[in-house]
């Protein structure tokens, strides 16, 4: 089952896999700081552009990113059909009960529909561009300031990067367990509360019983190749800041520079 | 119970994107107390076949066919729990989906889902546990708390103890040792003859195919090539058909044994037993 993107890598030469994990992380986080600042549609119309840019420029097919909203889309739809269902204000073309279908519902709902869809976009070309190790090392390097005040950031990203890893192995494991248990007679989503919940137990034992075996195992390699938690490391792989990732950060710069202009000229309208 | 596809395409749909198709146009007839391999490389949807057939995924188009219930793309829900309670599952790993508290409750699940009373049940797991070879001081036991082959044994037995008319099987030997893996053939075996189960049987090991399979079922890329009585398939089976299939042992071993003393053997042998009587029938030994 290959359904999930979001923390699989595609290797790659493109400029974007290339920027150092670090500016990478640090201008994602920023350009999704920055969606929630933009108003109207010519601020939208530019970030998305923005993003289409990127996607296009990561050098991985658009199927491959449309494949990582496909988990979430319904939580999407979900959210904007109660944007748009209980916005009120300018032209009422629905009404019923609590309910109104109104223009500024509909435009809301669209904003709130790309801001969604930019977000996983966003999220999804740093994770596919770079290799899980290079990220939780750019975690690591980010978090390292907070040494002195004496949080384990080494632990923290040791277990920041085991989790990454075994995400999609556990969504895996959910659908089989699930299966294998409707295959049992379970059906879910149905009769009162009580009888739901009982239904879970047959799935989340499974997964539990596996996740803690696995950790085990885990810990056992890990003492075996001699891992130990508070001596100090080195690292094998250093991060590198070259030109580019300067460029980009400037990038980002002028790009707020630009959204703060739209939406000024759009207060204007 | 006969199991009939009537052209089904089928795909892993997820809300309103499509995914490419996993089956494409599929035509298929399993007779009544058939025993059919599944062979095929690996992502060629024989996985995906055993799904269809007790309807954790539905068909996008056509349907399927088991007994006199109908699977279609709507997936009824009184259809599908019939479907379910007649076809028993089993996935690869099936050790993964215990979770009760005792090996019995475990085994009894399924029978009480389909409607069994707990004591019914109860009496269903035990004589499931017998069938499978089960110790009676198990079944009180945990079931985190056996070995990997024990645990494989109870999730079968919590398969048969529904009583399924068909038994599908995902590689139920992977991953356990030859004696093990011998074991458990052999008694999916003998639930056929006994109990007269049609059973689908996925497994990459044509020693398999040829020691317990009556037919062969080779797909690829979602689509069935190949269709035959196990032992017209291996007679036939040439070095220009692409679909990368060793040959079981004893035949492999037959053909280094004609190309050293340069005799053909009368027969084309499968086992062991075929090839030892044909190599003392023809004097060779
Ligand atoms: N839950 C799923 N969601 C999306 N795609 C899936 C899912 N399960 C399987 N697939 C895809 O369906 C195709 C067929 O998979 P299937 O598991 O049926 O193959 P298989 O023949 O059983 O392979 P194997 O020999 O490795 O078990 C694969 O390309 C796989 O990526
Ligand atoms: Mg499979």
């Amino acid at each position: 089952m290959n359904k999930l993107i979001l923390g699989r890598y595609f290797p790659g030469e493109s400029w974007i896999h290339q920027l150092d994990p670090r500016g990478k992380l640090v201008a994602a986080i920023y350009f999704i700081g920055i969606l929630f600042f933009a108003e109207g549609w010519i601020g939208y119309l530019l970030l998305l552009g923005f993003t289409l840019l990127v996607m296009q420029m990561s050098g991985v097919s658009l199927k491959i990113y449309l494949r990582g909203v496909r988990p979430l889309i319904w939580l999407i739809l979900f959210t904007v059909t109660l944007q748009v269902l209980f916005t009120a204000g300018g032209t009422i073309y629905f009404d019923w009960g609590p309910f109104t279908v109104s223009s500024y519902g509909l435009i809301n709902g669209v904003f709130i529909f790309l801001r969604f869809v930019m977000i996983i976009f966003i999220s999804t070309v740093v994770t596919l561009t770079t290799k899980p190790i290079d990220l939780t090392d750019a975690i690591h390097a980010l978090l390292r300031p907070l040494r002195v005040v004496k949080v384990p950031v080494e632990d923290f990203a040791l277990m920041l990067s085991i989790a990454l890893r075994f995400i999609p192995n556990l969504l895996d494991e959910t659908q089989k367990v699930m299966d294998a248990q409707r295959a049992r007679g379970t059906t879910f989503g149905e009769g009162t509360l009580i009888q739901q919940m009982k239904t879970l137990v047959p799935i989340v034992l499974p997964l539990f019983v596996g996740s803690l075996k696995r950790a085990e195992d885990m810990a056992d390699v890990m003492e075996v190749r001699g891992y130990q938690s508070d001596k100090p490391r080195s690292s094998f792989r250093q991060l590198t800041w070259t030109r580019y990732d300067t460029v980009s950060i400037i990038i980002m710069l002028l790009l707020t520079a630009m959204l703060m202009l739209v939406n000024r000229i759009g207060a204007y309208y | 119970m006969q199991i009939k596809f009537d052209h089904v395409t089928a795909d892993y749909q997820l809300g309103p994107i499509r995914s490419a198709n996993i089956i494409q146009d599929l035509d298929l007839l399993l007779p009544k107390h058939s025993f059919t391999a599944v062979i095929g490389h690996t992502g060629a949807g024989k996985s995906s076949l055993l799904k269809l057939i007790n309807g954790l995924l539905l068909p996008r188009e056509g349907n399927v066919v088991v007994g006199d219930t109908t699977i279609t793309r709507e997936g009824n829900k009184e259809s599908l729990k019939q479907v379910r309670k007649k076809v028993g599952m089993v996935f690869q790993f099936p050790e993964a989906q215990l979770f009760a508290q005792t090996v019995e409750e475990d085994i009894a699940y399924g029978p009480m889902n389909f409607g069994l009373s707990k004591e019914e049940a109860i009496k269903e797991a035990q004589a499931a546990a017998q069938l499978v070879g089960l110790d009676q001081d198990v079944l009180k036991k945990s079931p985190f708390s056996l070995s990997g082959g024990q645990q494989r044994r109870v999730a079968i037995a919590g398969i048969l103890a529904s009583n399924p008319e068909v038994l599908v099987l995902d590689e139920p030997g992977a991953g356990l040792d030859p004696e093990g893996k011998r074991e458990i053939m052999a008694l999916i075996k003998q639930l056929h003859e006994q109990k007269k189960i049609t059973t689908l049987l996925v497994t990459h090991d044509m020693d398999d195919v040829a020691l317990y399979a009556e037919d062969v079922l080779v797909m690829e890329k979602g689509s069935v090539v190949a269709h035959r009585k196990v032992r017209d398939f291996f007679e036939q089976l040439t070095e220009s058909m692409d679909w990368a299939i060793e040959l079981p042992e004893a035949r492999r071993f037959q053909l280094k044994i004609e190309a050293k003393t340069g005799r053909k053997l009368p027969i084309v042998c499968l086992t062991i037993e075929e090839l030892t009587s044909a190599l003392i029938e023809a004097e060779l030994v």
